[in-house]
């Protein structure tokens, strides 16, 4: 693999299936991510962080991606009339992962996605906000919820009373 | 003193976004609170956790069909960071510029222009070793090679040049080469010779004309076309190769 993306793969990896929940639809938002890619590597400012620059694709490819599909979907469901959303149970809870993940894929996508950016692939709050084009409050509180629900969902919440105030921008 | 530990310095010091002077802080903060201490360790563990279950899930999908794209995708990223360098240095070379201009133009520098021009491409060498080894399987059992040859995958994304009616494909299959994705083509060319192009796909995007040269005693005629490099091989003098090359370079 070409030196330069051998080091992102595996991160890019991580966040598709943190995105898609679906082992399969990861594989394809990879390959659809490094297409866009390709197509817009003139735009890439060699002086910018290559990593940052391709998470931002990938985040804006499962937009774009999931608008489509959410367009699909309506038509699909005007065609044939029906009622019942019969989406099948996401790949991670029929394989055997541990609780945390399985946490984690429960949590909404504006917070899986947050808690993912910063949490397992270390950006900062900074480099995170301007990837999802949100002010940098707005990431932590989404980031604060995130936390704050995988707890609750593991019985450990916790004991306020140490606690110092919480002042988080909402 | 200090400023007091707030929520967001705890968040913070989860998610390694403090500089050492108010780690340290936090740290002093939760060894005096154990049982935050705790439910700090509980949420690092549930990172940590978070992190080696994605990697397994991540590291379990094959890469076979990303390798192409990206080494597709590496390589136009070196050459646009190779471009912008080059920018930046005609930039910063602009500041010596009547100095440098004087100089070039009363030949300080030294250097040929045409000899420049004429740099062997390092694929040249690749494209030799090939050739040499059809030669020697055709040479030993022909029909053999040729089915051998014929038998392989084609390269599956190197655009190949549209032959003349003149020149008969005999086959063709992908070739190791350090620089990525290249094949061979087994050609007969006119008057019943046998000639072998190879291509290759570069890190550059470049249109240039076909030069023919001698590589290890072997004639050669090269040229690139867009991203790909050509090199075609042959018996024939560096005169007439250059002319079958132009043919097939059009």
């Amino acid at each position: 693999m070409h030196p330069l993306l051998k080091d992102h793969i595996l991160p890019l990896r991580r966040y598709a299936l943190a995105l898609t929940r679906d082992a399969d639809q990861s594989d394809d938002l990879v390959q659809e991510t490094l297409a866009r890619a390709i197509e817009g590597a003139g735009s890439w400012d060699p002086r910018r962080d290559l990593r940052k620059w391709l998470f931002g694709i990938m985040h804006n490819t499962h937009l774009s991606g999931r608008r489509r599909s959410v367009l699909e979907k309506s038509v699909a469901q005007e065609i044939t009339s029906i009622s019942s959303d019969s989406t099948p149970a996401s790949q991670f809870q029929s394989v055997h992962f541990n609780e945390t993940m399985a946490s984690l894929m429960r949590l909404p996508e504006e917070q899986r996605e947050v808690m993912l950016l910063i949490a397992v692939e270390s950006f900062s709050y900074k480099d995170a906000a301007e990837m999802l084009d949100l002010p940098v409050g707005t990431v932590m509180s989404r980031l604060a919820r995130a936390r704050e629900a995988l707890r609750t969902e593991q019985g450990t919440e916790r004991d306020s009373s140490q606690r110092p105030d919480l002042r988080l921008v909402r | 003193m200090s400023d007091p530990i707030s929520e967001l310095d705890l968040m913070a010091y989860v998610d390694d976004q403090l500089d050492a002077e108010r780690r340290i802080a936090v740290e002093d903060h939760l060894s005096r609170h154990p049982v935050l201490a705790a439910q700090i360790m509980d949420d690092l563990r549930r990172r940590d956790e978070l992190r080696l279950a994605l990697t397994e899930a991540a590291a379990a999908r094959s890469n076979h069909m990303l390798e192409l794209p990206a080494e597709r995708l590496g390589r136009r990223l070196a050459f646009h960071s190779s471009l912008h360098r080059n920018r930046r240095a005609i930039a910063a070379s602009i500041l010596v510029g009547a100095g440098w201009f004087a100089h070039a133009m009363f030949g300080g520098l030294g250097a040929d222009p045409a000899s420049a021009a004429h740099i062997l491409p390092v694929y040249a060498d690749e494209a030799v070793a090939a050739h040499r080894t059809v030669l020697v399987e055709v040479r030993h059992d022909g029909t053999a090679a040729l089915n051998l040859v014929q038998a392989g995958a084609a390269g599956a994304s190197i655009p190949l040049p549209h032959l003349p009616s003149s020149f008969a494909p005999a086959g063709s299959h992908p070739v190791p080469s350090e620089r990525g994705n290249a094949v061979q083509m087994l050609i007969h060319g006119p008057d019943e010779q046998l000639l072998t192009l190879f291509a290759v796909e570069t890190d550059s995007f470049n249109i240039q004309p076909p030069q023919a040269e001698a590589v290890r005693d072997v004639n050669v005629a090269y040229w690139q076309s867009g991203w790909v490099a050509y090199v075609l091989s042959g018996a024939a003098d560096q005169k007439e190769l250059l002319s079958l090359a132009s043919r097939l370079s059009r």
